[in-house]
């Protein structure tokens, strides 16, 4: 006949185990038996699976393509006189040629005949080659470039009447100074 | 009276208390569950138990010389103080709340009372009729509170018919009536085949004999509406007369019990157990 469950015991671990059948003992040994090489087993089992694990890294790691290392920029040895042409050149290229022409486009009235130019980067001035029917107007025109406010400083160099000219016109040279930007 | 002995958890593995609660007193007996050792009367306490607060103060005077704390105790309730009775499941019953308010509805029909103060519990089954019981809340509460105070584990709180029928069930026939005698009550649990019908109980008068269990039994299978049985099988301290062959007799009685010189309460606390 089957067992009649009327129990009024409030509900707990105590009276679980105790309403385990008392043979269940009798189990524990061959539960044990189970037990041990189980857990042995299970850690052999994590034991290969580490090593498979780093097997499959190392493996991973040697058929993986080499990293793209960049080749280092060879040393190029440069001498100071080159060094100092390269510099000399670049100081040139790098000058303001739009704000000079500028500068002295607004400065220079039509009776002023510009010859020619010749910026020195280096010192930031460019020297100016000019003829001028007369004196006056030399001076007029360097007090305009003078007054731009571009140029620091203007200076007059040398100034002669070209005698073989028939309209004797006034040649002179000044040297301008630029403000670094 | 033997003494408990403090003993390290594994050597008093398997071991058990077992509490009586009658009526008229207080039983506490050991049992061992693993290695077959007979069970052992400890200490009884005669009390009144419905005194207002009888039951902590006759407990205490129980365990007085038993350091009890850590122990499992099953604590065997004596039929005098439960209800007992069948409840046929409702046709159609699909939720353990429809059986729940079956047994509820039973309860109150045949004692009258409200499922207010007791707690049911039952060997709850859909499909057939099963066997319910109910204890009072109070008592419950008074036994966990107990056990609170002394520090003893509650594993079981059982009728003591409920204790029989369990521990006899593997000599129990199918047809066989069961029945329980103790403290001058026959209890019976009445079967149709393997299905409880009934269960009844009823003072045994002095000098019953053969003939009035005949009797009785007939009564019962009458009352309950089912045939006599073939087999009665009767636990407790039946009178040895009444054990017999069928013969000229109507039905065979079996005895599983011997009568002995252990006491009432004692008797009640080791319901469930060999001796």
């Amino acid at each position: 006949m089957k067992r009649t469950r009327i129990d009024f015991a409030p509900p707990g671990l105590r009276r679980s185990l105790f309403r385990a059948p008392p043979t269940l003992i009798y189990a524990l040994p061959g539960v044990l038996a189970l037990c041990i090489p189980a857990l042995f087993m299970g850690r052999q089992y994590f034991e290969q699976k580490d090593e498979l694990r780093d097997l499959q890294a190392a493996l991973a790691a040697r058929s993986a393509p080499l990293p793209v290392v960049a080749p280092p920029a060879p040393k190029i040895a440069v001498a100071p006189a080159q060094a100092g042409a390269v510099n000399a050149a670049i100081l040139q290229l790098n000058l303001p040629w739009r704000d000079l022409a500028a500068a002295l486009g607004e400065a220079t009235p039509a009776s002023i005949a510009l010859l020619a130019l010749e910026p020195d980067a280096r010192r930031r001035t460019v020297r100016i080659s000019a003829e001028a029917r007369s004196s006056d107007e030399m001076l007029a025109y360097i007090t305009r470039l003078q007054a731009e406010t571009w140029f620091s400083s203007v200076v007059l160099l040398r100034h002669e009447v070209m005698e073989q000219d028939p309209n004797r016109p006034l040649r002179f040279q000044v040297s301008v100074q630029w403000e670094a930007s | 009276m033997p003494r408990l002995h403090f003993r390290p958890a594994l050597q008093r593995l398997g071991q058990a208390l077992r509490l009586g609660v009658a009526a008229n007193g207080l039983a506490l007996v050991k049992t061992s569950r693993l290695f077959g050792g007979a069970p052992l009367a400890l200490s009884e306490q005669p009390l009144d138990l419905f005194a207002p607060d009888a039951l902590a103060p006759g407990l205490r005077m129980l365990f007085a010389d038993l350091p009890v704390k850590g122990w499992p105790v099953s604590v065997v309730l004596a039929d005098e103080l439960v209800r007992l009775w069948q409840v046929p499941p409702p046709p159609g019953a699909t939720r353990m709340g429809d059986l729940e308010a079956a047994a509820s509805l039973r309860f109150q029909h045949l004692f009258g009372a409200s499922g207010a103060d007791w707690k049911i519990s039952a060997d709850w089954d859909a499909d057939h009729p099963f066997l319910a019981a109910a204890a009072p809340t109070a008592l419950l509460d008074a036994l966990a509170a107990a056990a609170r105070e002394h520090g003893f584990h509650l594993v079981e709180i059982g009728p003591q018919f409920v204790a029989a029928l369990n521990a006899w069930r593997r000599e129990r026939r199918s047809g066989a009536w069961f029945g329980l005698v103790h403290g001058g009550v026959l209890s019976l649990a009445a079967y149709e085949g393997r299905t409880l019908a009934a269960v009844r109980s009823s003072p045994i008068p002095a000098g019953a004999d053969r003939d009035w269990l005949d009797s009785h039994v007939a009564r019962e299978a009458l009352r309950v509406g089912i045939a006599r049985p073939e087999r009665l099988q009767l636990s407790g301290a039946a009178p040895a007369a009444w054990g017999s062959s069928p013969g000229r007799l109507k039905f065979a009685c079996s005895l599983l019990e011997q009568q002995d010189d252990w006491s009432d309460l004692a008797r009640l606390a080791r319901t469930g157990v060999h001796a």
